[in-house]
């Protein structure tokens, strides 16, 4: 595709495909699409001269040959389940995917295909969908356009949800193709809740896809939100993540990308309630030619509320990361307390990372810091293990292992935090 | 088992060792004491493999085998045990991860099966014990946020662990108050055997109290000056160095 072109021939896919896209989907979504499209087509998709966009292409993510991909497809979810007992869903090329659309639990969660839930809970989605999705971003926008289902998962006040919630979202297309993903999901007042996403790829097609997700953390919920990114070298991902947190929430995240040819992981958080907590943590193992961009935003629109943010990441090989990390403190924030750190282990002298920390502080009465570094493998440190008869290799391997450690560790569950230790140390081995 | 025959060694094209001569025997233990910049950490080092440093010339002989023709890995591997002035810390490694990767290595390379993970967890708890290192040290990261004290507490541990032929401890006692003096050279002491043998270098002798060497050298210049029994530290304590040096400034 002529990418000087590619909103006029996105404009045209959905115009040829828009029954399509809006068959089975519901009035709520649908009634979004065509104003959303024409964002995308007036405002265009982001350009690198845009400044968070200055490392990652998005519009070259898009081909002139990419199939639409509308359904789920044959992809077998069941590979490499995680070993953990959870309550399991299954997500295919976006497409919410077992026969029975939404479940209500005993304690009253819902939770299915967010399609079904636009008409079966109207109210609910009714209440949150778009709001934090519509907010001028015109990647989102693309995405409002043309996503036909998704997650969704409604906790009600004082419901703790005791088992994980673990998301398996799988992508495998007969050829290149643009997929569309969305979640929303909303945790009343004093709910509990941990939901772990886990992205693959099914296959090694070309795949580009594009996720929204909303997520809305009432006054004194409290959630964890795991992520782990596997996809194959040919996918290529751009996920935006919206959380709003009303006063007194906490939400924790730690979200990794373990491969992946172009990532993009948007990371936006806003801290509407005083005394809301967020704790936000991400790791990047990059190697070959992946390219892996976090780009968070922490807001703190309220008082009181705490923020902390670490990310984390290696590049070996011709790999690429990219972190752009941002804090906001308005005017009204008083005794907001912000930190964030970035840290980067870059590997080889191909290998490129960029970081780049912004505050933007508006409030006077503020605790904020930002620190990044990188560096590179410790010298003395490998000296010293290969003095107590560890391999060269051995000693490198078991430094990377050790920095990682750091943002894994962080996750409560200690199954999962053993099964991300395995994925991060066979993906070590083979940087 | 070790013999050093004039060993010159250097860095950056400077010399600090210029003819080191030295005898060690299984059983002994030998201290090497001398003024700041003598080269006494330089030949820790160089034994133990730091590539920082070159070596221009003489030979080092270890059970039989030419030590610098070996890697730095299989020189701990065949025994050598250094202890470091300044351990490292290395964040986010357990002691125990480490530990056993580092005494598994040491079996596969005396041709031992590997210790399992039960195997591996008693012989920690027992060697714990010996240096009285407190058990919750070896379920932290490796020296991570670890006081000076603990530190030093922690190389003895491994040394206890890894079971050495020949330990070099690099000026253990710097920085040490004198319980932990106690605790690490009770440590070495408990650990001594007929078939091992310990190079201590140190600054003060104090140390030398609980640690009683056979041999005591004094290192200048890169030079071995003098050498005798274990009276010269406490000579060395009241006179100092001068009268030693003096003949070879």
């Amino acid at each position: 595709m002529d990418n000087r072109n590619i909103e006029y021939q996105l404009n045209n896919l959905f115009k040829n495909r828009l029954s399509e896209i809006q068959n089975g989907s519901s009035e709520l979504m649908n009634a979004r699409r065509q104003e959303a499209m024409t964002r995308v087509v007036e405002q265009g998709l982001p350009t690198k001269s845009v400044e968070r966009y200055r490392q990652t292409d998005i519009r070259s993510m898009y081909n002139s040959d990419s199939e639409l991909v509308l359904s789920a497809g044959e992809t077998d979810c069941q590979t490499g389940q995680l070993p953990i007992e959870s309550i399991r869903v299954e997500l295919c090329n976006g497409i919410y995917v077992a026969d029975e659309k939404l479940t209500v639990t005993e304690q009253g969660v819902v939770l299915g295909s967010l399609a079904a839930a636009t008409r079966d809970y109207q109210q609910i989605v009714e209440k949150y969908l778009n709001s934090l999705a519509d907010n001028g971003d015109v990647v989102s926008d693309l995405n409002t356009a043309f996503v036909k289902d998704g997650f969704f998962l409604y906790v009600p006040s004082g419901v703790e949800v005791e088992l994980p919630v673990s998301v398996v979202e799988s992508y495998c297309t007969q050829g290149p193709s643009s997929t569309f993903g969305r979640m929303l999901m909303a945790f009343e007042a004093n709910s509990k809740c941990t939901i772990v996403l886990d992205l693959r790829s099914g296959c090694s097609q070309q795949v580009t896809n594009n996720s929204v997700r909303e997520i809305f953390v009432e006054s004194g919920a409290n959630v964890n939100i795991v992520e782990v990114q596997r996809f194959s070298a040919e996918m290529k991902n751009v996920t935006t993540t919206f959380v709003s947190q009303a006063e007194d929430s906490s939400v924790k995240s730690v979200s990794l990308t373990i491969d992946g040819g172009v990532v993009r992981n948007n990371w936006n958080v806003k801290l509407n309630g005083r005394g809301a907590d967020n704790q936000t943590f991400g790791l990047a193992l990059s190697n070959q030619t992946q390219h892996i961009d976090y780009c968070t935003n922490i807001e703190h629109i309220s008082s009181d509320a705490t923020s902390r943010q670490k990310f984390k990441s290696t590049a070996s090989d011709c790999g690429r990361v990219v972190f752009n990390g941002r804090i906001y403190v308005a005017q009204d924030a008083q005794r907001t307390q912000a930190f964030q750190e970035n840290r980067n282990l870059l590997m080889s002298d191909s290998a490129k990372i960029y970081a780049k920390p912004q505050l933007e502080i508006y409030a006077d009465d503020v605790k904020c810091s930002h620190g990044a570094t990188v560096g590179q493998l410790n010298a003395e440190e490998i000296y010293y293990m290969r003095q107590r008869g560890l391999s060269e290799a051995d000693a490198k391997r078991l430094q990377v292992y050790g920095f990682v450690n750091e943002i894994i560790s962080r996750v409560d569950n200690p199954k999962l935090t053993e099964l991300l230790n395995e994925l991060a140390t066979a993906k070590i081995e083979r940087m | 088992m070790l013999e050093i025959k004039d060993l010159h060694a250097g860095i950056e094209g400077r010399e600090i060792l210029r003819g080191i001569n030295l005898t060690v025997k299984a059983g002994e233990v030998h201290a090497i004491m001398g003024p700041n910049g003598s080269g006494k950490s330089t030949l820790a080092s160089v034994l133990a493999g730091n590539e920082k440093f070159t070596v221009t010339g003489g030979s080092v002989t270890y059970k039989g085998e030419n030590l610098l023709d070996l890697s730095i890995e299989d020189r701990a591997r065949a025994g050598l045990f250094l202890g470091f002035q300044y351990p490292v810390e290395i964040p986010g490694v357990s002691m125990a991860n480490f530990l056993k990767l580092a005494v598994n290595e040491k079996r596969k390379y005396q041709g031992k099966d590997p210790l399992t993970a039960a195997e591996f967890l008693k012989m920690m708890k027992e060697r714990a014990k010996v240096v009285e290192i407190d058990s919750k040290l070896t379920n932290r990261a490796v020296n991570e946020g670890f006081s000076g004290g603990e530190k030093k507490k922690n190389e003895i541990f491994q040394m206890a662990m890894l079971e050495p032929s020949l330990s070099i401890l690099d000026e253990t006692d710097s920085g040490l108050d004198i319980d932990a003096l106690r605790i690490v050279a009770t440590g070495v002491t408990k650990l001594k055997r007929e078939d091992n043998a310990t190079v201590v270098i140190t600054h003060y002798q104090r140390l030398l109290d609980y640690i009683v060497p056979d041999v005591v050298h004094v290192l200048y210049n890169g030079r071995i000056i003098y050498s005798a029994g274990k009276e010269l530290a406490l000579e060395l304590e009241q006179r100092g160095y001068d009268w030693l040096i003096k003949d070879h400034q």
